[in-house]
């Protein structure tokens, strides 16, 4: 009997044998493979990104080279690998820091309403008139581009939208009717936000991730290719660019190589940030 | 419609002056102080000292932001602290070459994303909306740098159809200077229009529920005539109304472009200035750009005001 019961109970629900969508499964295994080369590229790849052979340089792909070697006789796919690593840290780095200013400074303004609102909102729409990579080259103009400026400079450009973003969100979230429920049966400001308007922004926060991740990255790499990111020869994608940018009419293979990688982790981003939203929104409405 | 302009006219005030002691202070921001970062800590004192009172750093601050202010708005923003001469000819001397870039490169993306947009924003969830959405997707995830790259390797290198970099002023030869502003304009176009398309999808789905719209069709009205005449008439106010945001991306893609493509223009000037330690050309930039995008916005929310003027309302 209780056999029965438990098979009853894991049975899926018909709503989770939905069809996956295509774009979904695309999105998920370009975004496993981009973990994959992080996690364990280097070591597959076997071979240091720093040591330079100058004898060996631009060679083509092949051997023990798989993407054949860079301007130095350095390994490219061992550089791109390792990049992936520094490119990776520096956009979760950056989400972080735009999240850790973004949230409170929404979710304040939002529930608050008021004078405090009004003040902030003025900031957030000042910050916002510059466009976003300005405001990173700005910061790394203050600070000297290395690898934490880089962070810091891609966090401080993405707060202002996603404080708007979060905001907005907040309002619509306030004037619920779980929030006055709550507001009844006695609950504080604080335990309100916290049961009610925090966990009302979980959708909205996960799809901002990975719609940011996507962002970081390729900000990242235009940093790079600009000359204001990672500092070559330290390895990311970014410095990747920089470095291929001076053989860009003699060897622009290298530069695509360096390029792919970009694509297709932001494009992996891009997709799951899509079928995210349309995946939360349609069990809101549901 | 003058109190509404009034009012937004009267809104961009604030922002502007809040942007120039943003730039201001940014440069006091600067650890140790704009001299010395720039000279190096090993410099000569007396040199640092006399530059100091040259750029009128030893001064109160206040005192300072007035005058820098009521320089700004008589068109002077300093000296550039690099190579001494007048910061406004400097950037003067650039514009005409950014602005030929931007102009041309937004036509390419307008080209591109109102037909897409509306097309996809017709039938959402059609065959031809998923793959247009897919195609924005991939798009968004293509950088421009890289996208110029494969332009300049197909076109330039490969098929020597057009030159591979550099610059012609109009003024002095109109063929040779458009022929060089084709790939850096296709590459700036390209950049944008997946942007813009999304936004254009967005406001015509908007539009295309409206009730007028499935009138239209029983009336037997052929599908361009409703698309174009009827949706995207209306939807027209919100597209404009996004055109400003897309400034944004339109700067920051033009500062990659004209990187990528030899491009002198303002643009340049960025990358320049910032890697040169050249802070009062920075501020001046920053200010010059934030300027611009906050009125363009301005134009652009006036523009969708006269064109729909239930905006004017809310």
């Amino acid at each position: 009997m209780k056999t029965q019961v438990a098979v009853l109970v894991t049975e899926p629900r018909p709503a989770a044998r939905r069809r996956v969508p295509l774009l979904t499964t695309v999105g998920a295994s370009l975004g496993l493979l981009v973990l994959l080369t992080i996690v364990i590229g280097p070591w597959l790849i076997g071979q240091d990104p720093y040591a330079i052979d100058i004898g060996n340089r631009f060679a083509g792909p092949g051997g023990a080279h798989w993407l054949g070697t860079d301007e130095l006789g350095r390994d490219v796919a061992s550089r791109i690998a390792y990049g992936a690593r520094a490119t990776a840290l520096i956009a979760v780095g950056a989400v972080a820091i735009a999240t850790a200013i973004a949230i409170p400074l929404g979710v304040l303004t939002g529930f608050l309403g008021g004078w405090v609102d009004l003040v902030v909102t003025r900031v957030v729409d000042l910050f916002f008139a510059i466009p976003s990579l300005l405001v990173a080259i700005g910061v790394i103009g203050l600070f000297g581009a290395s690898v934490t400026t880089t962070v810091l400079a891609l966090g401080l450009s993405y707060w202002p939208f996603y404080t708007r973003l979060i905001r907005s969100a907040v309002v619509g979230l306030r004037s619920r009717p779980n929030v006055d429920a709550a507001r009844v049966l006695g609950a504080s400001r604080l335990r309100v936000i916290r049961t009610e308007i925090l966990t009302g922004l979980v959708p909205l926060v996960l799809v901002q991730t990975t719609v940011l991740l996507g962002f970081a990255i390729l900000d990242e790499a235009a940093l790079g290719f600009l000359g204001l990111g990672v500092q070559p020869p330290q390895a990311s994608w970014g410095s990747r660019l920089a470095e291929s940018r001076e053989f860009i009419l003699v060897h622009p293979e290298l530069a695509l190589v360096a390029g792919v990688p970009i694509v297709l982790a932001v494009f992996a981003m891009n997709l799951l940030s899509d079928s995210l939203r349309d995946r939360l929104d349609a069990k809101r409405t549901g | 419609m003058l109190r509404y302009a009034l009012g937004r006219v009267l809104l961009a005030v604030p922002l502007l002056f809040g942007l120039s002691v943003l730039s201001f202070v940014y440069v006091r921001l600067i650890p140790g102080d704009p001299v010395t970062a720039m000279l190096g800590v090993n410099s000569n004192p007396t040199v640092v000292a006399q530059l100091r009172e040259q750029f009128g750093l030893d001064r109160p601050l206040p005192g300072q932001y007035g005058d820098w202010l009521a320089g700004v708005l008589r068109g002077d923003f300093g000296v550039s602290f690099r190579s001494q001469m007048p910061i406004s000819t400097i950037i003067v001397d650039r514009i005409p070459a950014t602005l030929q870039l931007a102009g041309a490169g937004l036509v390419v993306s307008l080209l591109i994303a109102i037909p897409a947009g509306v097309a996809a924003g017709m039938r959402p969830g059609s065959r031809l909306d998923s793959l247009i959405t897919s195609a924005t997707l991939f798009g968004l995830a293509v950088p421009a740098f890289f996208l110029g790259t494969l332009l300049m390797l197909l076109f330039a290198l490969t098929l020597h159809l057009v030159p591979s970099q550099g610059y012609v002023p109009f003024a002095d030869d109109p063929a040779q200077s458009l022929r060089l502003t084709l790939l850096p304009a296709l590459t700036l176009g390209l950049a944008i229009s997946p942007y813009l398309a999304r936004l254009t999808r967005s406001a015509v789905v908007e539009v295309a529920q409206e009730p007028f719209v499935p009138f239209a069709r029983a009336k037997g009205l052929a599908p361009r005539k409703i698309s174009v005449g009827y949706v995207l008439r209306n939807a027209l106010p919100s597209l404009v109304a996004a055109l400003g945001l897309t400034v944004a991306s339109l700067m920051a893609g033009s500062i990659v472009v004209e990187a990528l493509f030899n491009w002198p223009g303002t643009g340049r000037l960025v990358t320049g200035a910032v890697t040169e330690r050249d802070y009062a050309m920075v501020e001046a930039l920053l200010l010059i750009y934030g300027g611009l995008f906050i009125v363009v916005n301005l134009v652009c929310e006036l523009a969708q005001s006269l064109l729909d003027p239930r905006v004017r309302l809310t």
